[in-house]
């Protein structure tokens, strides 16, 4: 990677960047200097975030969603002095939320000039293969065996069947009729399920290959199946979904900048929480 | 003969015309025998039909719609394709969600009158700052708390009562350049979660026509991509530019065919709250009467009908079908969309889809064309941007209906003439596309020619087939659905021209449950058709069954039963049977008279949304709420017509 594209990754120039464009605007719009400020989250203060979480919720905040509450408030607070210090404020109409707002859009445009490479996408692929990865493939036969069917019972039947198909016959001709395909090649997983029910696509994992087996149950009956082939689930190559993590990886970015560039700021706060208040933050731990 | 003496035949008969044709010279011999290689063998080869349906929500709002941004609504288009493409969501009041399974595709559909102001109010966008309205309305919401809720109620009654700022509201207007960036990024928004094959996302918006109440809105969607989309802007329902009257919605549709050689349709829905005049038989609401450009228009621009959805079940009224013990389903039947009328039962005849379809041949008797010719499906109408049908994961008509504990217990709308209950909402619906590929082309198409079918919300795999000559041989075969095509038409089709000695006509029919569903009840055949006295007739078969039962001495066939444990929420496949297929024969054809055809499946009874919720929240369901319900699909017809 090239010197400058390092230099370029490092948050740290991004607040340059970002300090660079606000001073810009500072010396044209001449701030006051102002010394080391106190933001102090009081019990009261807590207690009226709570009521309105309760006034919505009709219940009080968890001690979790307490904490995230406090945090919040303490977000909310930083970031409007900071804005107000900037001269954000002028306008009447804009009221807070908005300045909160505007400091965000700053860090969000900051945050684009960023482009991810290859070695964090991998990273993201692997770390999160769930959400990312492909799902079996199937290429199976089925003959169903219908319950409404009365002729004899079911191991009978498929003892019957197994004869006749070792014996050269053509399964499409064999068992009960029903409005699915007999075949598929190649079949999503997750298609298989759509159509047959979760539990026949789980089981069609387990088939061997090659020869029939069952009876597989499926939401209509049971089957007797041969899969043909299968190719297992996995994950997909870097081109192959490379748009749809550059897209993903544009979101957490986005996300991690701001928490990055609060830590940054809150430091020119000194944060003082109530004692109550800290104590109901720190039961969500 | 041999191929070359025919073809010389041929040539010499072309010859006595001008015909290009006669250019062509004749093959030599033998050159055409390899050419047709006729029927494959294997069943699978040269396919061209569809193997499975595509479900999807043809009408959804997202924070675009300004009755959705009212009440709260915070997600845009895209969280709504990430929703109905399976992925989790955290919904505008904070709660996560996600559907059971993803759809196959979707239309979001919002209001194209002020498409996108209120969210723009809620962020104060500038320009609209400078209006003293908007910049009142933003500072409330911004506010939060009562000020908001004031806000919001100031918004509300501005808007129905018509004293917004004509100016501000131009902006939002087809003719502004803010418009037409808006719907541009509808379409953007639309073309990035459209994946070929995998998920459709339709462009479309709905024209909100309302007469004095009445509703006679239609959702509008095309075929194509953003390079026809974008060449024009959605039609409102505001004069001058846009209008109320359907005409004018069937000509700018006209006109975006020939301005773009592209291709739209439009879905109508909820008659059940147009106080009659969605299917009118002799005039429109204005006293124009109908005539052959009416229903020629209609039955070209509106293919389809969206017979189901939140606020209410549109397919039949027990009044217009007292013989029909399933016809109460869901009516919503008190008054018109804002209640600002109430309802007379002379009204019900133009409000419901089965009756409409009747009306339908009668019109087409009298004025040459049928304009309900139409095929039927179902979708939600949520203004939630999420498309939620199942009872165990509704999350209610707009925000104010999100899950919660008294949602069930609010109005849902009242006034003077009578009012609506929060568990009124249906469940319902979704649409299922028999369409040979994922795509807007193979969709679009198969909306086009009626082959759709709509559901209460589950989804089962329901077929439905009428010809001349099916047996009961053919619902044997190994794939009944390759003779269903061969030999005859599918849903939303017209049956063949009746051979000679055809005694009436035939049908198969099977239905699959869902697989993560509940089992079927039955099947039905819905009949209606047009007698020797021009008057319109109906009937409901019975023709497919679970369980041992038989039809009693009153022709009913017994209900199936209720397995439904309300007070867990719960239910059992202890009845009703996972499939059902059947074969039947008209038993009462008469060949001078017009007819159509549709199969209505039945689900035996499962818990309804609401007894989901007094289970999750502990409470007691109201006395008047019933505590289970028989979910249902309706097939579109298929269409007889006699010899002229």
């Amino acid at each position: 990677m090239s010197k400058f594209a390092r230099v370029l990754r490092e948050p740290l120039v991004h607040f340059f960047v970002i300090g660079f464009v606000l001073f810009g605007w500072s010396v044209t719009h001449e701030p006051d200097p102002v010394p080391l400020d106190e933001i102090h989250v009081t019990a009261g203060q807590a207690e009226n975030i709570a009521m309105l979480f309760e006034r919505t919720w009709k219940r009080p905040p968890t001690s979790t969603e307490f904490a995230k509450l406090i945090d919040g408030h303490i977000r909310e607070e930083v970031l409007y002095r900071e804005a107000k210090i900037l001269g954000l404020d002028r306008d009447d109409v804009i009221i807070r939320q908005r300045m909160v707002q505007k400091y965000d859009f700053l860090t969000d445009d900051v945050s684009a000039l960023r482009q991810p490479d290859d070695g964090e996408l991998a990273a993201i692929l692997q770390a999160e293969s769930e959400r990312y990865s492909i799902a079996a493939k199937i290429t199976f036969q089925h003959i169903f065996l219908s319950p409404k069917n009365t002729e004899g019972d079911i191991a009978q039947r498929i003892d019957e069947l197994l004869i006749r198909l070792e014996t050269g016959s053509d399964p499409e001709l064999l068992g009960d009729p029903i409005d699915l395909p007999s075949r598929a090649e190649l079949a999503d997983q997750k298609r298989i399920s759509a159509a047959f029910g979760p539990r026949f696509a789980d089981a069609l994992l387990e088939q061997p290959i090659g020869s029939w087996s069952g009876p597989v149950s499926s939401a209509y009956g049971q089957h007797l199946v041969r899969v043909e082939a299968r190719s297992e689930r996995r994950l997909p190559d870097l081109a192959e979904v490379h748009a749809r993590l550059e897209r993903d990886w544009q979101n957490a970015e986005r996300k991690k900048l701001r928490v990055q560039l609060l830590e940054r700021l809150k430091q020119n706060y000194r944060i003082v929480i109530d004692p109550e208040v800290m104590k109901a933050t720190e039961a969500a731990s | 003969m041999t191929t070359h003496t025919v073809a010389l035949a041929i040539a010499a008969a072309l010859l006595g015309t001008t015909s290009a044709l006669a250019q062509v010279p004749p093959p030599p011999d033998g050159e055409l025998s390899g050419a047709y290689t006729g029927k494959a063998y294997s069943p699978y080869a040269k396919r061209a039909f569809p193997e499975r349906p595509l479900w999807g929500d043809s009408h959804l709002h997202t924070d675009l719609s300004m009755d959705a941004g009212l009440f709260g609504n915070r997600l845009p288009p895209k969280e709504a394709y990430r929703f109905a493409r399976g992925e989790e969501v955290v919904s505008s009041t904070g709660q996560p969600v996600r559907l059971s399974r993803p759809l196959d595709w979707l239309v979001v559909a919002d209001h194209s009158d002020g498409m996108g102001l209120i969210g723009d109010i809620k962020t104060g966008k500038p320009e609209l700052l400078s209006y003293e309205q908007a910049a009142g309305w933003y500072e409330g919401l911004a506010a939060g708390g009562d000020a908001s809720v004031q806000a919001s109620l100031d918004l509300i009654s501005a808007f129905s009562q018509g004293k917004v700022d004509p100016e501000m509201f131009a902006l939002y207007s087809p003719g502004s350049k803010l418009y037409k960036n808006l719907w541009e990024k509808v379409v953007a928004d639309a073309e990035a979660y459209n994946e070929p094959g995998r998920f459709t996302a339709f462009i479309g918006f709905e024209w909100t026509s309302l007469i004095k109440g009445n509703n006679m809105h239609r959702v509008v969607i095309m075929r194509d991509g953003p390079v026809r989309a974008r060449q024009v802007v959605p039609f409102t329902m505001t004069a001058p530019q846009g209008s109320p009257d359907p005409r004018d919605l069937w000509k700018y549709l006209t006109d975006y065919e020939e301005l773009t050689n592209g291709e739209i349709l439009a879905i109508p829905h909820n008659g059940n709250l147009s106080n009659g005049i969605m299917f009118p038989l002799e005039a429109q609401w204005n006293g124009t009467k109908l005539d052959e450009t009416y229903a020629a228009l209609r039955n070209k621009w509106e293919p389809l009908y969206e017979a189901t959805q939140i606020k209410g079940d549109g397919e039949a009224h027990p009044f217009l079908s007292p013989d029909d013990e399933f016809a109460d389903y869901e009516n919503w039947d008190i008054g018109n969309l804002d209640v600002s009328e109430a309802k007379s039962d002379d009204m019900l005849a133009g409000e419901y889809a089965r009756e409409a379809l009747k009306r339908g041949l009668a019109i087409e008797t009298r004025l040459g064309s049928n304009p309900y010719k139409f095929g039927m499906i179902g979708s939600t109408d949520s203004h939630t941007s999420l498309a939620t049908a199942e009872e165990d994961n509704f999350f209610g008509k707009h925000t104010g209906y999100e899950p919660k504990s008294d949602r069930m217990s609010h109005p849902f709308m009242e006034n003077e003439n009578g009012k609506i209950m929060g568990w009124q909402m249906v469940g319902s619906g979704l649409a299922a596309v028999w369409a040979q590929e994922n795509t807007r082309e193979s969709i679009f198409d198969a909306m086009q020619r009626k082959e759709v079918y709509g559901t209460t919300g589950p989804r089962m795999a329901v077929r439905f087939f009428g010809g001349w000559n099916f047996t009961e041989q053919d619902m044997n075969s190994r794939i009944p659905a390759v003779v269903g095509y061969e030999k005859g038409s599918p849903m939303g089709g017209d049956l063949r021209a009746r051979p000679e000695g055809a005694e009436a006509p035939t049908f198969m029919v099977w239905a699959l449950r869902d697989p993560i569903g509940a089992n079927l009840d039955r099947i039905q055949i819905v009949k209606g058709w047009l007698d020797e006295d021009g008057n319109t007739r109906e009937k409901v078969y019975d023709v497919s069954w679970s369980d041992d039962r038989a039809p009693g001495d009153d022709g009913k066939l017994p209900p199936v039963g209720n397995t439904v444990d309300a007070e867990n929420a719960n239910w059992t496949n202890s009845i009703g049977a996972s499939e059902l297929s059947t074969h039947w024969v008209d038993p009462n054809f008469d060949p001078t008279q017009k007819a159509f055809y549709y199969a209505r499946v039945l689900e035996i009874p499962t818990p309804r949304w609401t007894t989901y919720d007094a289970f999750r929240y502990g409470i007691d369901l109201p006395d008047d709420v019933p505590p289970s319900t028989q979910e249902r699909a309706y097939t579109s017809p298929i269409w007889y017509a006699p010899e002229s």
